[in-house]
């Protein structure tokens, strides 16, 4: 694969560098970074990787990467295309193993003071509750396949319709926690066997449910719309589809390396594999798709509920009485069909954002009305010793991004050089010491999820919101982290 | 910690191993047993229980991730880690062998690693001078 260097890249302002058109490029790539993160990104092969992206039939204007953007699996970890859906292709690797990982953030009533005592019981509690680490699986929640199906149909809705959260969650879930064109039938028995036991489990990685507070608050009036003020507690679930997602992935990864070959698509990478979007392999990979992704919008809903139990039996008071309501629920590896506007005209098209977020403006009719006049809530976790965002989606990602902004931190250092980087340190007491108490399925996975290991979300977010893709409202810090 | 069986490939965001083995039986082998290396600590037992594998892909990389694929979900649906692999049969498209393991046993297995899926990144499975080489990559 070419290995870009600088001489290879226009820069266009302080946050945008493109890619011209080489080799097999149908469209340019833009890349949303400024000089200092631009250096990281060099050093791996991620800029090829949006280049490769732009080689893709029926590509809608350009290949886009986020200032997050690193090395990941046929499109780059922080990359964003759209493509037409007469011409265009559907890629699995576009989407991700973990189909709809995605991020929610819950607020509280609570002041950070109200909960100092209880911290380590709550983390202890919510260890307990949320079942963690690879294969983790759910006890109390074991579904049959009529059921699991159910769920793959409704997504979040199944988990309220069961107790497991109230109609007022939906509202601020992105497509209210459900993809209609969902069709359960399209999975592979394998795909259902492993998410039989996975609902309400959190998985390992970097998935984790963190208690923060509110430390900074950038936009004063957005803030309040969205319900935040300072000091107040809050609550970042961060996981996906798990087993039944990768399942599902790896399912049509292999259907299509043979579609390819079928459909006559030169593939620059064989996790680019594709599909024409309305070929029979492109559409059955989006109903499939669809269904993993309510399985994951109701896995972030039911660890919601076991978070508001948690809460309530240690803190003696309710969920209610708490205010432990659901600010927003976005995805950050998924393929939709949204309208934008492409060269002055209003056009469907099908967006994949790995690793990205989509971030609609204010007065965008997806936002929900309570945040029509701020824009939708983008919630962007850092890693876990520093802080993590929350921002509101902006104009500019409308004209420039396909209506997205990043998802994260990004990682600086491989998970080998963490572990290296973390030889000699008690990596729990130095995070104790930051103020943050962390419990995790292993040492191996806290060790690798170091704070060092990520770029600084701070130097990402800065760059979103200057390049006017989305703006900043508020920053968390973190308490309390329980780790897969 | 790596065994000489494997070298562990860096990768900004996830991780991986390489491999190689004189014969491709024994490539296979070693690219199961790295996985779990990677991915467990773990001791063998009496208790442990055998299960059959038969595996088929279109050529031999895509055999590689099938095959690596399986013990995935025999974790995520059956709890089981492996610590031993034969293959019986091996031919470009299907292989048929066993493994041994447990049921994952707080105090006895410690988990290293969460492995999502065996990826096609750079992947390669093939013969070169130094006779049979897998190099795979892993979604974390």
């Amino acid at each position: 694969m070419y290995q870009y260097s600088l001489s290879d890249l226009i820069q266009l302002d302080d946050y945008r560098w493109l890619v011209p058109r080489r080799g097999a490029m149908r469209t340019e790539a833009l890349l949303f970074v400024d000089r200092a993160l631009l250096r990281q990104v060099l050093k791996d092969i991620s800029i090829a990787q949006a280049a490769n992206v732009a080689c893709l039939p029926g590509i809608v204007g350009r290949s886009l990467a986020m200032p997050d953007m690193h090395q990941g699996y046929g499109f780059p970890i922080g990359g964003v295309a759209a493509f037409d859906p007469e011409e265009g292709v559907v890629s699995p690797g576009g989407v991700g193993y973990d189909i709809n990982c995605g991020v929610r953030l819950l607020r509280s009533d609570l002041h950070r003071d109200e909960i100092g005592d209880h911290i380590e019981q709550l983390i202890n509690g919510l260890f307990t509750a949320v079942p963690t680490g690879v294969g983790a699986r759910q006890k109390q929640h074991r579904l049959n396949q009529t059921t699991l199906k159910k769920v793959l149909t409704k997504g979040a809705a199944w988990a309220a319709q069961n107790g497991f959260g109230t109609a007022a969650d939906l509202g601020h879930i992105e497509e209210n926690g459900c993809l209609a064109w969902a069709e359960p039938n399209l999975l592979s028995d394998r795909a259902l066997e492993r998410g039989l036991a996975q609902l309400g489990t959190l998985g390992s990685g970097n998935h984790f449910v963190e208690i923060g507070y509110v430390d900074t608050i950038y936009d004063a009036a957005a803030a309040q719309a969205i319900g935040l003020f300072e000091a107040q507690v809050t609550v970042i679930i961060h996981t996906g589809s798990r087993g039944l997602g990768h399942q599902v992935c790896g399912d049509f990864i292999r259907l299509l390396q043979g579609a390819a070959r079928r459909y006559h698509i030169e593939l620059p990478d064989r996790e680019l594999c594709c599909a024409p979007i309305r070929s029979s392999e492109g559409r059955q990979y989006l109903g499939a798709m669809a269904a993993a992704a309510n399985f994951a919008f109701a896995n972030r809903q039911m660890i919601t509920s076991e978070v508001r139990d948690t809460f309530a039996m240690i803190l003696g008071r309710g969920a209610d009485a708490l205010g432990l309501s659901l600010v927003y629920d976005v995805c950050h590896n998924i393929a939709k069909f949204e309208d934008h506007l492409v060269d002055g005209a209003k056009r469907q098209v099908l967006v994949h954002r790995k690793g990205a977020t989509r971030a609609f403006p204010p007065h965008h009719p997806e936002v929900p009305e309570a945040y029509r006049a701020t824009g939708q809530p983008v919630l962007i976790p850092g890693d876990m010793g520093r802080y993590s965002y929350v921002l509101v989606g902006a104009d500019g990602a409308m004209a420039e991004s396909f209506g997205s902004t990043c998802h994260g931190a990004g990682r600086l250092m491989s998970r080998h050089a963490a572990k290296k980087a973390a030889r000699g340190h008690n990596i729990l007491a130095e995070l104790e010491e930051m103020g943050v108490r962390v419990r995790g399925a292993g040492m191996g996975t806290i060790v690798e999820e170091i704070p060092q290991a990520y770029k600084d979300v701070a130097d990402v977010v800065r760059v979103v919101h200057e390049a006017g893709i989305a703006r900043k409202v508020a920053r968390l810090r973190p308490l309390g982290v329980i780790k897969g | 910690m790596a065994r000489t069986f494997y070298r562990v490939v860096e990768h900004p965001a996830d991780t991986g191993f390489e491999t190689t083995a004189p014969d491709l039986a024994g490539l296979f082998q070693n690219a199961a047993l790295a996985l779990f290396d990677l991915m467990w600590e773990t001791t063998p037992g009496e208790d442990d229980r055998m299960v059959n594998l038969t595996v088929s892909g279109g050529d031999l990389e895509e055999l590689m991730v099938n095959f690596l694929e399986e013990f995935l979900y025999l974790l995520d649906t059956r709890q089981l880690v492996m610590n031993r692999i034969a293959i019986d049969t091996i031919e470009p498209q299907i292989l048929t062998g066993k493994a041994w393991g447990h049921p994952v046993t707080a105090g006895r297995d410690q988990e290293l690693l969460g492995v999502k899926a065996i990826t096609y990144h750079q992947l390669f499975v093939g013969h070169t001078d130094q006779g049979w080489r897998a190099r795979v990559l892993l979604d974390i």
